[in-house]
């Protein structure tokens, strides 16, 4: 412990000088009024016999974001907000036991009657240490009477149950002060961003047969203070800029379709290039014109697939690496019950998880694989913790899983995975231990021609692209007026699906909902590629943000090769399209007289 | 390079006011959205116009709104938002005038799905194809709504019995032209920040204010209307608005509120810098004396509403009641609709909607507009003339006995447009100086044997139940509350009350008004979404009001006193 402590204060020091020239002004004055008045807190903070807090932090967030969508040359959106936040973390109790790992359902759906907000609480943009304290005060006010009486509640529950699992609430830490400020605080010239990708949405005009083609940047770079009452504080400069390219239209026969593109990173320069990005919206847009003339996914389907490049990682992204993620039960009254999503391998310390050739590795302190830039990348987590980079699935079997400070049966400790409100999975690499299974994509593609024959299929699937549930939530479902069929729960929608018959021929498929069945598929993994695919996605929050108040998607990586799987079931749509439009798009009227288009009059 | 300090601060010089925002006038979007819409118009009302089920009107709004939003609290920025929006708004109508899709479907539990589409982003540069794809696409999804929806009303109506009120769904009216030429927006957050600094420094100049902010919102409104029947409307209108609100807590957990809100349709038009300052130190010390007035107990008795709360009052119980759409509508209570041509207020009232006066006792008026949104110009209603109520609030969907629209079918960017409220006028033809009216108070307190009246300085706002499976109460949510002594004691402040009664009882017994007039501006809430609305009344005597309890936190005042005492000297 004490030499992990000393490489810590060296970074913080080197930090801390080139900080000072990216510091704004105030944050001296933030950091005094909220350690202040945490200790004038902490020392009087108390109502009549009721505990008294034992424990204490703040989270003050500074974030100046910029933001563009555009449209056909035309922009929808465009602007500049600035942020700041305080967020009041308080315990009271013990560590053994205090008012957290409650889930206290009347707070959550119907709130307290206390009029002040203690989570993501707006303060001023121009703090100054008289704001940052009143602002701190009324904050912490109500959080600790929230507090005390969710300690209340908890006790009652606990004194008519007999209570199995001892792990303690929480596990204090010695003091420790880091920063992470060492990057410049970025500019973006929104002017020419948006005049670069109006011109690129432009491309779609090009593409009558489209009917919604949008390009959406963000740019959200973010100061993080920190401070708690075990004299743990951390400054950090979060960054992160993301461009979407989302492009829907109807096949003919109505089914809704849709082509993405994402890229995300931590700085612009890190962005692909916007010759790249030209490319890039010239392919969803082709992919998307192919993909509506292609026959349409009949009949149910099981058998060897083989996921290609996005498919292998994003398939990774929703079906295995949230189970990776250390999810504590919340103690809830009688009669109410949490669901815990993504709980399966919280008692699978130790047990065979996946294929035994494969390994996952979590390396948040890796900054590029490869070439390429990793956007999940950071070196302080949420809570102040320097996360160290672990082997989460070795040779298939699972060693131990990402952690905040929130206790948990098998992981006691903190690996430094908060963010975004709680643990959450950052940077995953997944590996083949075995070179005798590592293939090129040729000998991929054989193996599974082998197992078709084997298995007397006529033919098996290439997944190439698989739709990301970001995308889906925040775009594809509102360009498509919610009417995308996304198969519902434990269904992933794949994009752009190749079918390849057992002479080797191969066909663009559409409407095929994947049904993984669960983070188990990943034991059926016969052989991967040789090389890796570094896909820099916005991932849902494991634990939900409803419970944490924190961020419903979480900027993360994933490092996966191609992935052939012996069995994985592809389902076709089997609810009915909307139909087609009435008239064609008058993007044809540029191209060619109006009526004249694949859709025209239809009535 | 620059240096980082150097370069923090210039990025927050850009958003935390330094920034002349300023777009100029003229027509060169403008054409663009104009041709898009008379394109996309064109070509659907063809194709629509015949079929199996045709559509007899297309209508496309697009709101252009350019704005700046500034709040400041404790002397300091706590959001700065610049921005620019384009939205679309399409109204199909399926089957024809008497019967069409936007009929109200019966016994569905006031749940009417389909009627509204919301809207859409239209792109606010680029050319007439970029918007015509938007329009095309919006056209086409809000052509089928209609059609699945005017299936779902003809079965209704068929297994139903026959409706109250028999009147056809839409009405023609003339097509209108009318192009407004833009304006300019100016709005220099360099003047406005510093301002709205100095009001929350000041505003949070005691420890007893726990909460406050002072906030700007500026906009320019370009508002197309391009329908079938030949309309088109492009009207601009810009909106300036301030709003102060700050928030202490008794020691009994009672949270206190106080609001004052300024609208203009220029930057000029509102209040000086001083003349805001005053208001914000009487807002101050107006809190310190709620914060520790007395709780008033439940109450029958006499009352006064000073101008701006009867003008609330009326907007809340009477205005909302004179919409005319909700006569149609048969889980509506259609209180006033046996009162046409009868008598509902005292004799020496009048009640008008008049949308095209900009201004009345010396304030502009936030209600008011050249046409609404359905294509028909403003028009000035006498809705109760001497007491007797002749007519009801008409948007282009006719009642039975009110065939016609009278320019008030209005609504916000999102919603179907229904009959609502402009520049609401209580006129009284008997009036007395208001301090003969606080004298007729304590009269009317001495005649029914109180010791005491109750004087209604400011109402935060109220509702009205109208829907005929509960009781038809209003609640009216009272800021600043005073006892007047029957005795001649000076008056004394209480809290903890709300205004209660039902509509009809409570306009019997208003006996008395004043000479001085009061406007209340502001934003009103309902089917249609958010418009801008007036309510000018001089102050009324009310004969007996019921006052009830109101709602409280149970929550304790702060544990520790406050850490800093002021912020008026802070420099951001």
């Amino acid at each position: 412990m004490q030499r992990v402590f000393r490489i810590l204060a060296t970074f913080a020091v080197g930090a801390l000088s080139t900080a000072l020239a990216v510091m704004p002004p105030w944050i001296g004055q933030v950091r005094r009024a909220l350690q202040d008045e945490l200790r004038r807190s902490m020392d009087s903070l108390s109502i009549e016999s009721l505990k008294k807090p034992y424990y204490l932090e703040y989270t003050f967030r500074y974030r100046w974001s910029a933001r563009a969508k555009v449209s056909l040359g035309g922009t929808l959106d465009s602007g500049q907000t600035a942020s700041a936040r305080l967020t009041v973390g308080i315990r009271v109790g013990s560590p053994e036991r205090d008012n957290t790992n409650f889930f206290d359902a009347a707070l959550l759906f119907f709130g307290g009657d206390d009029d002040e907000t203690y989570r993501n609480r707006p303060v001023p943009l121009e703090p100054s240490y008289a704001r940052m304290r009143h602002q701190a005060w009324l904050a912490t006010d109500a959080a600790y009477k929230a507090a005390v009486e969710q300690y209340a509640k908890k006790e009652a529950v606990l004194k008519n149950r007999i209570q199995q699992d001892t792990t303690p609430d929480f596990v204090l830490l010695p003091p420790q002060t880091l920063a992470d400020t060492a990057a410049d605080i970025p500019h973006v010239d929104l002017a020419a961003v948006c005049r670069q990708l109006r011109s690129i949405s432009a491309l779609a005009r090009d593409y009558p047969e489209i009917q919604t083609a949008t390009i959406t940047f963000e740019h959200i770079p973010e100061l993080v203070l920190y401070v708690n009452s075990e004299g743990r504080q951390m400054t950090k400069l979060h960054r992160q800029v993301g461009i979407e390219i989302v492009a829907t239209t109807q096949a003919p026969d109505g089914m809704p379709l849709a082509q993405t593109y994402a890229a995300y990173a931590r700085t612009l320069d890190e962005l692909p290039s916007w010759d790249s990005l030209a490319q890039a919206m010239r392919g969803v847009l082709e992919h998307l014109r192919q993909v509506a003339a292609a026959p349409v996914v009949s009949e149910p389907y099981s058998g060897p697939v083989l996921f290609v490049g996005q498919a292998a990682a994003e398939l990774f992204a929703q079906v295995f690496a949230p189970n990776l993620v250390a999810q504590r039960p919340q103690l809830a009254e009688q009669g109410v019950q949490e669901q815990n999503r993504f709980g399966a391998l919280q008692n699978k310390l130790g047990a065979r998880v996946m294929a035994e050739f494969l390994s996952v590795e979590s390396a948040p302190q890796r900054t590029t694989i490869g070439r390429t830039p990793v956007a999940g990348a950071y070196r302080i987590d949420d809570e102040g913790i320097e996360p160290e980079p672990l082997v989460l699935v070795r040779r298939g079997y699972l060693e131990t899983l990402l952690s905040s400070r929130v206790p948990t049966r098998r992981i006691r400790t903190s690996n430094g995975r908060s963010r975004g409100g709680g643990a959450m999975y950052d940077v995953l690499i997944l590996r083949s231990e075995d070179r005798s299974r590592s293939l090129s994509q040729r000998a991929l593609l054989e193996k599974m021609q082998h197992m078709l024959k084997r298995r007397d299929l006529p033919y098996g699937y290439i997944v190439r692209e698989v739709l990301n549930q970001n995308l889906l939530y925040t775009a594809v479902y509102q360009q498509t007026s919610g009417t995308f069929p996304s198969g519902g729960e434990g269904q992933i929608p794949a994009l752009l699906v190749e079918r390849v018959w057992r002479d080797g021929r191969r066909e663009l498929v559409r409407g095929a909902l994947l049904a993984p069945g669960g983070y188990q598929v990943f034991r059926d993994v016969v052989a991967v590629g040789q090389s890796l695919y570094v896909h820099n996605l916005l991932a849902p929050s494991v634990i939900s943000p409803y419970r944490t108040g924190g961020a419903q998607y979480v900027v993360a990586t994933i490092a996966s090769p191609d992935v052939l799987i012996e069995d994985l079931e592809i389902r076709p749509l089997e609810d009915g399209y909307p139909k087609p439009p009435l008239l064609p798009s008058p993007l044809w009227s540029a191209t060619a007289p109006v009526g004249s288009g694949p859709n025209g009059l239809r009535r | 390079m620059l240096p980082g300090i150097l370069r923090w601060s210039c990025l927050s010089l850009l958003v935390l006011g330094g920034a002349l925002i300023q777009a100029k006038a003229g027509s060169d979007t403008t054409d663009a959205v104009l041709s898009a819409l008379q394109q996309e118009l064109a070509r659907w009302t063809e194709t629509l116009r015949t079929g199996e089920r045709p559509a007899y009107y297309i209508a496309y709004w697009v709101y252009d709104q350019q704005g700046v939003s500034l709040s400041a609290t404790s002397g300091a920025l706590v959001s700065a938002t610049i921005g620019r929006q384009r939205l679309l708004d399409v109204s199909v109508r399926v089957g024809d005038y008497t019967l069409d899709n936007t009929h109200i479907l019966r016994g569905s539990s006031g749940i009417q799905f389909g009627r509204g589409q919301g809207s859409v982003e239209l792109p606010f540069d680029g050319d007439t194809l970029a918007l015509r794809q938007v329009i095309w696409q919006a056209t086409d999804r809000t052509y089928k709504a209609a059609v699945e929806r005017y299936e779902k009303v003809l079965t209704n109506r068929a297994v139903k019995v026959r409706e109250e009120d028999t009147s056809a769904d839409f009405t023609p009216y003339p097509p209108q032209h009318f192009i407004e030429p833009p304006q300019p927006f100016v709005c220099d957050t360099g003047v406005w920040a510093p301002r709205l600094r100095r009001l929350s420094a000041l505003l949070a100049s005691q420890p007893h204010v726990l909460a406050s902010q002072v906030s700007l919102q500026a906009t320019m409104l370009r508002k197309y209307l391009v329908a079938s029947d030949g309309s088109t409307i492009v009207t601009t209108e810009p909106l300036w608005r301030i709003t102060i609100v700050a928030r202490t807590k008794a020691d009994d957990g009672m949270t206190l509120p106080l609001y004052r809100t300024y609208l203009s349709r220029s930057a000029e038009g509102l209040p000086t810098l001083d003349s805001l300052e005053s208001d914000v130190r009487q807002t101050v010390a107006l809190l310190e004396q709620l914060r520790t007035a007395p709780v008033l107990e439940t109450y029958v008795g006499p009352a006064m509403l000073s101008g701006r709360a009867a003008g609330v009052f009326f907007h809340e119980i009477f205005g909302h009641g004179a919409e005319g759409h909700r006569i149609k509508d048969p889980t509506s209570s259609q209180t006033l609709k046996p009162f046409v041509g009868k008598q509902l207020l005292p004799p020496f009232l009048d009640v008008v909607f008049d949308p095209t006066l900009r201004s009345y006792a010396g304030v502009e008026l936030a209600g008011s507009y050249r046409y609404d949104d359905e294509g028909v110009p403003a028009e000035r209603l006498v809705s109760v003339e001497r007491g007797i109520f002749r007519q009801f609030l008409m948007c282009r969907s006719p009642i039975e006995g009110f065939p016609t629209s009278n320019g008030h079918g209005r609504k916000q960017a999102g919603y179907a447009p229904v009959a609502r409220q402009s520049n609401l006028i209580v006129v009284a033809h008997q009036r007395v100086p208001f301090d003969s009216l606080r004298a007729l108070l304590r009269a009317e307190c001495r005649k029914q044997g109180k010791p005491f009246g109750l004087y209604f300085d400011d109402i935060a706002g109220g509702f009205t139940f109208t829907s005929r499976g509960i009781p038809n109460a209003f609640t009216v949510q009272p800021l600043v509350v005073y006892k007047v002594y029957a005795d001649g004691r000076p008056d004394e402040l209480v809290r903890g009350v709300d205004f209660i009664g039902t509509p009809l009882a409570t306009f019997a017994n208003i006996i008395a008004a004043s000479e001085e007039i009061g406007v209340f501006n502001g934003i009103c809430g309902a089917e249609s979404g958010n418009v801008p609305v007036s309510a000018c009344s001089p102050a009324l005597l009310v004969s007996n009001i019921e006052l009830q309890k109101k709602a409280k936190s149970q929550s304790k005042p702060q544990l520790l006193p406050p850490p800093v005492s002021t912020f008026e000297h802070e420099s951001p």
